[in-house]
């Protein structure tokens, strides 16, 4: 009976001693443990739009080149916005565009080209009646890439039909998986 | 009267130099203090670094965490601190780490590279007690990185000669 | 003063030069005991980080006082203490305290702790033979400042005899 006792008292010290958390021990060395995350990363920013003005001292030939007088359509094109695109994705993305609104006036129309230093550019393309059910593709092949300030370039196109007024189309870029 | 004040004069010494005997004797003991060589260090924190954003065109914005303080003790003159990780960093991904210098002891390397072979972050350490050194680490990794699901490093530091 | 009374007074006194030695007691001290400290990392007062703690204490009677060759219990003596330093840091004091009465004869002072130095300077004083008088020893001054090294003092202790 002793002897039990004592056993179940050497067992219940030991056991006690395996459950007191002890302070962590300080030695010459010391190891710690850091946890480490990269996530998907996808952003694309456009500057302020464009303000394109159909005047005659900017206007040029549809076509482009020296607008002639008597000519029926003319256009005016605008580079100086930009886009940035910064993607980590290992599977290429691309990025599309379209209006919020089409627009519906007489003889406008709306064109947009995109630089990229990496991707593949598609050819100017039109928006003019482009809406976020159908966006177009206007540059792919984005496969990691971190790209700023490149330029894009509208040409916007107009008759002489169409209607005096101020038309104000917000575009919207969006960079997004290309798929198969 | 001269001669007896002599004499009496005489008498006072025979006196005191027959006074009682002072005895002493002396014994001793040693009291010896072994000052050991002391180097301890301490880390604590649990550091948690994720890359989740990019100002678009650049490339992902370094996440850093500065939750973490090294504890050191050493009574040594000399001392560095050195770190490692246990596996080298993915391709393209760039763990740092900064550890600050004891108070008044030592020279902080400022932000390190980690890698697997020891690396120092603090060098020139006198002795010293210290329980708040911070320690800052930065992840960096650039597009061609991908994404990186949630792994982990081990980091060892050493205090040494 | 005539020749006469002269040697007279001489004769008279003569003994005085040579009269025999009062019978005093060859009064011994005898202390046992030493105090070894290993001070490392486990001195720390909260682990890295932290300092040494500065104070250590012995138990009490880690040495112990024996006074024996007194005349009897009446004979009063006094232990004067000082150290001698054989490899030791200015930034170290010792401090030595009577912790017990021992027994035998009577022993009073020193109950406090003082600091000794290299100046022979009174611990406390009694009468008569005594035993086993406990002396607890402390140590102040100790911090990671102090080069890693071992330090060494010497405490000599002196009984003297008082009337």
């Amino acid at each position: 009976m002793k002897k039990r006792l004592s056993t179940i008292m050497a067992i219940a010290a030991t056991l006690s001693m395996l459950f007191i958390a002890g302070p962590v021990m300080a030695a010459e060395t010391a190891d710690q443990t850091v946890a480490l995350q990269v996530t998907a990363i996808d952003m694309i920013t456009a500057t302020a739009g464009p303000t394109l003005i159909f005047n005659p001292a900017n206007i040029e030939a549809s076509g482009g080149g020296a607008y002639v007088v008597g000519s029926d359509a003319f256009q005016i094109t605008d580079a100086t916005t930009t886009y940035s695109v910064t993607t980590n994705s290992a599977s290429n993305k691309k990025i599309t565009a379209h209006l919020d609104t089409a627009l519906a006036a007489t003889g406008l129309a709306l064109n947009v080209a995109l630089a990229s230093a990496s991707g593949v550019t598609s050819a100017e393309v039109a928006i003019t009646t482009v809406v976020a059910l159908t966006p177009v593709d206007v540059v792919t092949g984005l496969l990691q890439e971190a790209d700023a300030d490149q330029v894009i370039t509208y040409r916007a196109v107009a008759t002489v039909e169409t209607p005096v007024a101020t038309y104000s189309p917000v575009v919207t870029f969006t960079l997004t998986d290309q798929g198969v | 009267m001269k001669r007896l004040k002599f004499l009496l004069s005489a008498a006072a010494l025979a006196l005191a130099l027959n006074g009682p005997a002072l005895g002493a004797d002396v014994s001793t003991h040693v009291m010896t203090f072994d000052f050991q060589a002391i180097n301890e260090l301490e880390v604590t924190g649990t550091p948690n670094l994720t890359i989740a954003s990019a100002i678009a065109g650049e490339q992902p914005q370094e996440a850093t965490d500065s939750s973490s303080t090294c504890a050191i003790t050493t009574n040594g003159a000399n001392k560095r601190i050195t770190a490692s990780i246990d596996t080298a960093m993915p391709a393209y991904v760039t763990l740092k780490v900064n550890v600050a210098a004891p108070s008044g002891s030592g020279t902080s390397q400022g932000d390190v590279t980690l890698a697997t072979s020891a690396s120092n972050v603090v060098t020139g350490i006198s002795p010293v007690a210290d329980s708040s050194p911070a320690i800052t680490y930065k992840l960096s990794a650039t597009v061609q990185a991908g994404v990186l699901a949630t792994d982990t490093r081990t980091v060892t530091f050493t205090l040494s000669d | 003063m005539s020749f006469s009374i002269r040697i007279f007074i001489i004769f008279l006194l003569a003994p005085l030069f040579f009269a025999p030695q009062t019978a005093h007691a060859a009064i011994s001290i005898t202390v046992t005991g030493s105090w070894v400290e290993t001070i490392d990392k486990n001195d720390l007062a909260a682990g890295a980080g932290s300092d040494l703690q500065s104070t250590y204490t012995s138990v009490s009677g880690q040495v112990t006082i024996d006074i024996s060759g007194t005349s009897g219990p009446a004979d009063a003596w006094r232990i004067d203490i000082r150290k001698v330093d054989d490899n030791w840091n200015s930034n170290l004091h010792p401090y030595v305290m009577r912790t017990s009465a021992g027994t035998g004869g009577s022993v009073s002072g020193g109950a406090s702790y003082q600091e000794v130095t290299d100046i022979n300077a009174s611990f406390f004083s009694g009468s008569g033979d005594v035993t086993g008088i406990n002396v607890q020893l402390r140590m102040t001054g100790a911090s990671i400042q102090i080069n890693p090294a071992s330090y060494s003092t010497v405490l000599y202790y002196t009984v003297v005899d008082i009337q």
